[in-house]
């Protein structure tokens, strides 16, 4: 009788590194918000008008915009350290591509292993990759807001009226466990 | 590492293959006894780890990577260059993370260098980037399978370009240093001549240059620059990305005779691959991405180079007899090339 033949897996299967999230925050009342720009077009905008929504609406007491280096690369460690010591929540975004979600999605996960609540900020088609590089990361199920796509095309208008209609599930994903996420 | 029994009447291939592991074409089933041996053959730990690859972000270890030249074809001898490779995208600079995850089209170009490669026979010369090298075949084949398997980037998953790229398969070749009218690239990159030494890029593909017959240098070079001129290149899009040319062995003769070094092909081509303003308007590629501001008060008849800087402009030597000489640009500034010893 021939004998089974043994080969290997060609993968190393690490376990993920667990991320305890930081604790949603008691209330927006007097946070400082970091705004993460990834460079993508229509991100600024749409952070800045995110931001004077929840400080209009919500009691942001103070916000700071920065901008990472590239879309396509993580945030270097140096700016996620400048936020942290200053920021008590962030957003970041906006993942419209396939790397960019991922690199905003290492982000978001800095700035929350430094100890800022971060809600993440996707378009619709790269819901899958977020849940993929989530799954890969151990972090299953991890949060965004969904943004209509695509983003980049909108008018400064048309960013504030998007701002506008997700205001509410990005201060929700501060000050709560998770946000919906509906495109 | 996970070892996988398989009744003697199943076929590897088609195990390896169910499990979305591999190319697609059959591989050579990596079996325990052939792994440990290339592992004792090199003196190799199989749990010393190269790095982390994305976006599973699992350990590339020595083990891993003979798994994965095994599966690729790859001899016991060839396996320094797989590690290499593999060595040299852990460089930030190169950011990997994105090439493996990206909408485009990336993959990583190997430019091998040094007379480890050429001892092996990999190909430097007529067809240097076609079929029929073993040894680039399966370098490159195997470079990708630790990309794939190990970095959970399979196309569709992590790996999320989105028409793709047929050097995925293999995209790997070594510098025609014999027939370069100058110094090897990896000694213009800082190595030493007895070095051998690997570069990895984050190439888009290639286009393809012939020239118009017997010309001087800078029609030559204006050949090469509009290569790179299409508005839809990354390259554009904020300047900090790098550009390679493989120039073919003649067309380095034709620049050569007049005098020029790489140094002044790179100026040549810095000074003539370049934008324009209005183009780049009337496609409504401005102001999109990372337009510098600096930018925006240009007239439509500016032009804009394609690269920041003329060091951003590769030069090596591929290729046989034949003016066409290819260029390959790259996913822009979110990405640069590595260069690093070969460790034998």
């Amino acid at each position: 009788m021939a004998k089974p033949v043994f080969i290997l897996d060609p993968r190393e299967t690490d376990s993920p590194v667990e991320l305890d999230r930081p604790a949603p925050l008691a209330s927006l009342e007097g946070a400082r918000l970091a705004l993460l720009d990834n460079r993508k077009p229509g991100a600024g905008t749409l952070l800045a008008a995110l931001g004077e929504i929840l400080v209009r609406d919500c009691g942001v007491a103070e916000t700071s915009a920065s901008q990472k280096e590239s879309a396509g690369r993580e945030v270097a460690s140096e700016l996620v350290a400048q936020i942290a010591s200053w920021a008590t929540a962030a957003v970041t975004g906006i993942g419209d591509c396939a790397a960019c979600t991922a690199s905003s999605f290492r982000d978001a996960t800095a700035l929350e292993r430094a100890g800022v609540r971060t809600v993440l900020l996707i378009t619709e088609p790269f819901v899958g990759i977020r849940d993929r590089i989530a799954q890969m990361a151990g972090l299953p199920g991890y949060p965004a807001v969904v943004l209509r796509h695509p983003i980049s095309i909108l008018t400064p208008q048309a960013l504030a009226g998007e701002a506008e209609r997700v205001a509410g599930e990005v201060a929700m994903g501060l000050v709560a466990m998770s946000a919906p996420e509906v495109a | 590492m996970t070892t996988l029994e398989l009744s003697p009447e199943l076929d590897p291939t088609e195990a390896y293959l169910e499990r979305g592991w591999g190319d697609g074409l059959p591989i050579v089933p990596p079996t325990v006894e052939v792994v440990d041996a290339y592992l004792a053959e090199l003196d190799w730990d199989p749990q010393e780890t190269l790095g982390a690859i994305p976006p599973s972000w699992d350990a590339a270890t020595r083990r891993a990577v003979v798994v994965n030249a095994v599966m690729a074809g790859c001899r016991v001898e060839e396996i320094p260059l797989v590690a290499a490779a593999i060595e040299a995208c852990q460089n930030p600079d190169f950011n990997l993370f994105t090439v493996q995850t990206t909408t485009s089209p990336v993959a990583p170009l190997l430019l091998y260098n040094g007379s480890y490669a050429r001892a092996l026979g990999m190909n430097a010369g007529a067809g240097a980037m076609g079929p029929g090298d073993r040894v680039s075949a399966t370098v490159g084949r195997a470079v990708r399978f630790v990309l794939s398997n190990v970095g959970a980037a399979a196309p569709g998953k992590g790996d999320r370009a989105t028409i793709g790229l047929p050097a995925k398969f293999s995209w790997c070749t070594r510098e025609h240093e014999e027939a370069s009218p100058w110094e090897p690239f990896h000694v213009a990159a800082g190595f030493g001549p007895d070095d051998d030494a690997v570069t990895v890029l984050g190439g888009h593909g290639m286009i393809t240059v012939c020239d118009p017959g017997d010309v001087p240098p800078e029609q030559v070079m204006a050949a090469l620059a509009g290569a790179c001129i299409g508005v839809g290149t990354n390259l554009f899009f904020r300047p900090g990305g790098q550009v390679m040319l493989l120039l073919a062995p003649e067309h380095a003769q034709i620049i050569a005779t007049e005098g020029w070094t790489r140094s002044d092909v790179q100026t040549a081509y810095f000074e003539q691959a370049r934008q324009s303003v209005g183009q780049l308007r009337r496609s409504g590629y401005h102001p999109m991405r990372d337009w510098p501001e600096e930018y925006d008060a240009l007239p439509d008849s500016a032009t804009i180079p394609v690269v920041a800087d003329p060091a951003d402009v590769l030069v090596a030597i591929v290729g046989g007899p034949g003016r066409y000489s290819h260029v390959v640009p790259t996913h822009g500034a979110s990405g640069r090339s590595s260069t690093i010893r070969v460790t034998l």
